[in-house]
């Protein structure tokens, strides 16, 4: 569980981090979305007391983590920053961490193993690929067994087998009621691994919601291919609804549920030879979010941040 | 929870086992040290060698033949700031304190696990440099023993003078947190604040760190020196006060 309330923090002149108040809950993976530049990283490292916030606070696993008795084996993280010195074996570099949280020093050859790593452990890090060093983060962060993760980019240099591995070891940790957080820039990759997003962009929560909620449109887009093309554009016309005829046998309809275009097709007597609505993907419902957010200025809070709480 | 779990919580113990692990785990430190402790014992025996052919009416066989000092208080000075820099520079100052957010536990650790480090090598370099040193000096009898009055006290002054650079060099690894400003602030304390305060006045040239220290390993009390006691004093207090300013830049704000 990470509490965070009103967490504030500038550099000079620039707000960092502006008033941002959220919740992660264990049993599933949380994204913290947002573009580059957007608080992301700052966050996190307040939430783990390396930096230190102007105002607000982050409270994990019910207390300030500077106050935790054994950190390391309650909260697992992931940073920017690699975990270990180039000069050192990926082995060495697990045990020194292991040492300095006294986490038992069995668990190296399990997270070695675990993180596929096991046949590199005597292998100096500084000639890891960015995948591997990726691997070694989670890693380090998985070492001391902990209750909540925390991970920063962790997507960051993974090929695609990596982010599929990636995507199921957050989902398993998740489900054994481990708390996950995830921060990201790249959405499409994470996607079907997040139950729960905090969207953040310019230092501020936009969205704080169910991913579905994200993703489920109001507005789906629904194509349907049909030899009676004009007929259908005409009655989403005059259905309320917008149409537009992209090919002479392919119709896309918005602003109208599949429903209303369904019983829109019984009454005008229009042949349907396939008709599938598009679900917004995550990518799609970020970009629209981020344009609201510039349109409508920082102050905007999401409509789905005030449902959901 | 599983059975990482059933230990207590990380103490300061833990943390310098961790400290201790990092410097000891690196070959390029092992190098360093190595090469380090010989060339200052080479030094030595090399100046005692020529001091041997030398008449000279204030000769000091202690100081002759702990010459190889002064390269090995850079080297020792420079491993002090390394603790800390390293850490920064390779970014795993964070995992570091995500082990141990208590600060100034972390910093404790580090100060004594580096402490320990540098008065270990120093015991040797200084022990050796004064053996071999004083073999060099024995065809021309100008050797002393190490049960002479004085010679003992001057080896461990030559020790403590060692691991008091180290204890620099760490406070302003800590202070600066990167290696090239820790590096230039260690060489200007040592090399070139004599020179300032030497062009300044003959009287406030003598109080640099690195003036102190050849009255805390003389055996013959130099006139134009401060005295022991004060010598001591004052550098415990340039010591002091890089701890503290490291100490202060360390503990509390962002990582």
């Amino acid at each position: 569980m990470i509490e965070v309330t009103g967490l504030a923090k500038r550099y000079g002149a620039h707000r960092a981090v502006d008033d941002v108040s959220f919740t992660v809950s264990p049993g599933h993976v949380t994204g913290f979305l947002g573009p580059n530049g957007a608080g992301k990283s700052t966050t996190l490292r307040m939430i783990l007391g390396l930096d230190v916030p102007d105002r607000g606070r982050a409270i994990i696993c019910g207390v300030p983590y500077r106050t935790l008795d054994a950190p390391t084996r309650r909260v697992g993280a992931l940073l920017d920053a690699p975990a270990a010195h180039p000069g050192r074996t990926a082995r060495a570099s697990l045990r020194i961490l292991a040492a300095a949280g006294r986490i038992c020093p069995r668990r190296v050859p399990e997270v070695l193993e675990q993180t596929g790593l096991a046949h590199v452990a005597n292998q100096h890090v500084g000639g890891f690929s960015t995948g591997m060093r990726a691997r070694l983060g989670v890693a380090a962060a998985l070492l001391g067994d902990p209750e909540v993760l925390i991970l920063d980019e962790p997507t960051n240099g993974l090929d695609p087998e990596g982010i599929a591995w990636m995507c199921t070891l957050l989902s398993d940790l998740a489900a054994g009621g481990r708390t996950v957080f995830v921060s990201s820039h790249l959405l499409g990759e994470l996607e079907r691994t997040l139950e729960h997003v905090v969207v953040i962009a310019k230092g501020r929560i936009v969205a704080d919601c169910p991913i579905n909620d994200l993703t489920h449109d109001d507005e789906p887009e629904i194509r349907v291919l049909t030899p009676d093309a004009a007929a259908l554009t005409a009655a989403v016309h005059s259905a309320g609804g917008r149409a537009e005829q992209v090919a002479e046998d392919e119709v896309r309809a918005t602003g109208l549920s599949r429903r209303e275009v369904a019983e829109l097709v019984n009454t005008h007597g229009v042949r349907v030879l396939e008709m599938t609505s598009r679900r917004s993907s995550l990518q799609d419902a970020f970009l629209k979010l981020m344009a609201r957010d510039a349109q409508h200025g920082p102050d905007r809070i999401d409509r789905c941040s005030e449902e959901s709480r | 929870m599983t059975q990482a779990a059933i230990d207590n919580a990380p103490r300061l113990r833990d943390a310098a086992y961790a400290e201790y692990l990092k410097v000891a785990g690196l070959r390029s430190v092992r190098c360093t040290t190595a090469v380090t402790v010989v060339l200052a014992i080479g030094v030595s025996i090399l100046i005692s060698k020529a001091d041997a052919g030398r008449s000279n009416t204030s000769f000091d066989a202690v100081t002759s033949s702990l010459a190889g000092i002064i390269p090995a208080q850079l080297a020792i000075a420079l491993l002090g700031s390394w603790t800390v820099t390293s850490e920064y520079t390779s970014g795993t100052i964070y995992s570091s304190l995500l082990a141990q957010p208590v600060r100034i536990r972390l910093l404790g650790a580090k100060l004594l696990v580096m402490t320990a480090a540098t008065v270990v090598i120093s015991l040797v370099l200084v022990g050796a440099s004064f053996a071999f040193g004083q073999i060099a000096l024995a065809p021309s009898g100008l050797s002393v023993g190490i049960g002479q009055p004085g010679v003992l006290r001057a080896l461990f002054g030559a020790v403590a003078y060692l691991a008091g650079w180290g204890l620099l060099g760490f406070g302003s690894g800590a202070l600066l947190r990167r290696t090239a400003p820790a590096v230039a602030a260690v060489v200007m304390l040592m090399f070139v604040l004599p020179v300032i305060l030497s062009s300044v006045s003959f009287q406030a040239g003598r109080y640099a760190p690195s003036a102190l220290g050849f009255e805390m390993f003389a055996l013959v009390h130099s006139a134009v020196l401060p005295s022991l006691p004060v010598a001591c004093s004052l550098f415990s207090v340039y010591v002091m006060a890089a701890l503290v300013l490291g100490a202060a830049r360390f503990i509390p704000g962002d990582a």
